[in-house]
């Protein structure tokens, strides 16, 4: 596979070539932190800190608008009203420059829910249009395992394009045509004796993860403890429930339907939701099926660990990005999660 | 409308008519506005519709008119929450959405020929009624027809008029209760599953159909095990909270299994297949 080189400096120009034709989503740095979205008009671009946010809101936003409605009322009886609804599909081309291995391969594991016997036309219609530029991990850190999940700081799956990181830029390494067609010859150049380069900083990464712990393989030992109270209860109770672990992860999906209205219009939203909060499944009766945390826990580990990878030939929903880890206020850790349940549900 | 393309999109329906059957639940029978759309609508007793009220949201229904009843399509609705409130201030001619028709059904013909035992509680005889009314329009193909039939009190118990005239039809076999008796109450006072036990139905070649509060479908289940009902012949429709209704939201899941795409009916062996998480 050819190479090329975009020389660090390029990276402005090449973020603007790139806004001409379509929204670009990538890590921003703002207040210390980079974190991704639509990139505006000479924003500065983060490619060296690992981003805090997933690259999922590319095309699974926060909120998404699914509809919006209008209750028209007859003006010669006022007691009689119409409702119209109308939708938008968001169409508008879209890369993701420099989303790590990580997060493509989330997008990889989102594609079978939203795609499956039931189709979602807005993550669809944002998807189809997605060029997912990834950015290799030369520096993971501490909270990194995505080698225990079936990745690796290297890993091509999902991209279309694949930068590798030298010491004055990036070596770009198309992977399908859509990958090709970004890399423009005023930009790009000829990635002379820079291959060494890369490959040493991939073995280097590649030996730092050596060690991540396999997520995979934890169903059986899951449903060996699903009625150990005391396990659920003990790995639960840090939990502050405050949300950030799905809201940050590449790889969940699940969502809340809510309207909001003023008067007689409003919209139909779709919203990211969390399994750990208490509404997530309580009902108007009063009733919860997972009323203790420790329960919503369970069902957390168990979507992650054991019923997805039950459904999709073993492959966990987890990318192993570290986010949830690098993030959680109460220092809950998911691999010891997962540990524990495989040296004690045995 | 691109309504089979968007799952998430409803269709319009207006409403005929409104039934007050207790204090707090009412029967909403409703068209779809698009006609041609109405004549092509098909469901199966069972099977469950998200119907909007635009502003509140949605909410998950059985669609408890039965399939061989066409004018229009029943939902009957136990005022509880946001969007149930909302529903119960609409009168006849207004609109509301309708996204359906979702997830399985019960497996009627594989009743076929079998005696049947229904057991009832509170809103839970909604479910329920379409499976009777579907099996009473067809009522040679089903032998003996019972319903055990429980409510908080007597001001409670929905459809009672129209389960007594069927009784009194000779087209099924009712037992009601309560569980507070009132003043002119001279029927049962008691809780469901301990009727069904002093009742005893003879598991030979019957099915129980269930549904009710969570902790009634429990002993109700239990009760039916110690009557010797085998797995099979035990189904149950359950309630989970949904969003989606189409299986991509992901919280009405029991273990790997969505109850709004591979329930919300349940036969026991199938129940016992997955974690007790209800």
């Amino acid at each position: 596979m050819s190479l090329a080189f975009l020389a660090r400096e390029k990276l402005p120009a090449w973020t603007e070539r790139l806004r001409r034709d379509m929204a670009v989503f990538a890590p921003i740095l703002k207040n210390g932190h980079a974190t991704f979205r639509a990139v505006g008009p000479n924003e500065f671009l983060d490619l060296d800190r690992i981003p805090v946010t997933s690259a999922k809101l590319t095309v699974f936003p926060q909120t998404d608008i699914l509809f919006s409605f209008v209750i028209k009322k007859n003006p010669d009886d006022l007691t009689q009203t119409d409702i119209e609804l109308k939708s938008n599909l968001a169409e508008t081309p879209r890369v993701i420059l420099g989303a790590r291995p990580c997060d493509a391969r989330g997008l990889l594991l989102m594609d079978p829910v939203f795609d499956g016997k039931v189709k979602d036309p807005y993550y669809l219609a944002r998807r189809e249009r997605t060029t997912v530029v990834a950015l290799a991990c030369a520096q993971p850190d501490r909270a990194c395992f995505c080698p225990g999940a079936g990745g690796g700081p290297y890993d091509t799956a999902g991209a279309d394009l694949m930068l590798l990181p030298v010491q004055d830029g990036w070596l770009a390494q198309a992977l399908t045509e859509a990958g090709k067609k970004l890399l423009y010859d005023d930009i790009f150049e000829a990635p002379g004796d820079r291959q060494p380069q890369a490959q040493e900083l991939r073995a280097k990464a590649e030996a730092y993860l050596a060690h991540a712990p396999d997520m995979r393989g934890a169903e059986k030992p899951f449903w060996r403890l699903f009625h150990d109270e005391e396990f659920w209860d003990e790995v639960t109770a840090g939990c502050l429930r405050c949300r950030i672990c799905a809201y940050l992860c590449p790889a969940c999906t699940c969502f809340t339907i809510s309207d909001e209205e003023q008067g007689l219009r409003g919209e139909r939203i779709k919203t990211w939701d969390h399994c750990m909060s208490y509404m997530f499944t309580q009902e108007a009766s009063g009733h919860n099926p997972r009323s203790p945390k420790a329960y919503r826990m369970r069902n957390r580990i168990g979507h992650k660990f054991c019923y997805y990878p039950e459904q999709h030939a073993g492959q966990v929903s987890c990318t192993g990005c570290g986010r949830c880890v690098r993030s959680c206020p109460a220092g809950i850790d998911i691999r010891r999660i997962v540990d524990k349940i495989k040296r004690k549900g045995v | 409308m691109s309504a089979l393309l968007n799952p998430y999109l409803p269709s319009i329906a207006r409403i005929l008519n409104v039934v007050e059957e207790t204090p707090d639940i009412k029967s909403f029978r409703v068209r779809l506005c698009d006609e041609q759309a109405m004549e092509a609508f098909r469901f199966e007793p069972g099977q469950v519709a998200q119907i909007s009220v635009f502003g509140a949201g949605e909410a998950t229904f059985v669609i408890n008119s039965p399939p061989t009843r066409r004018e229009y399509l029943q939902f009957t609705v136990l005022r509880v929450g946001e969007v149930t409130g909302r529903l119960h201030m609409l009168r006849a001619g207004d609109k509301l959405g309708l996204r359906g028709p979702l997830g399985n059904w019960f497996p009627y013909q594989d009743m076929r020929g079998k005696d049947v035992v229904f057991v009832g509680g509170g809103i839970g005889m909604a479910p329920l009624r379409t499976l009777l009314l579907y099996m009473v329009d067809n009522r040679s193909e089903y032998g003996r027809i019972r319903v055990i039939y429980g409510a908080r009190g007597p001001a409670n118990l929905c459809f009672r008029k129209e389960l007594e005239e069927l009784r009194e039809a000779g087209s099924i076999e009712l037992e009601l209760m309560v569980d507070q008796a009132s003043l002119e109450w001279s029927g049962r006072v008691g809780l469901v599953p301990n009727l069904l036990l002093e009742l005893a139905p003879s598991p030979e070649n019957c099915v129980a159909i269930t549904c009710g509060p969570p902790i009634m479908i429990q002993y109700t289940l239990a009760a039916l095990e110690k009557l010797g009902f085998k797995d099979e012949n035990v189904v149950t429709t359950l309630e989970r909270r949904m969003k989606c209704g189409v299986g991509l939201c992901g919280r009405c899941n029991i273990g790997g299994a969505l109850v709004c795409v591979d329930g919300p009916v349940f036969t026991r062996t199938q129940l016992k297949a997955l974690p007790s998480e209800f």
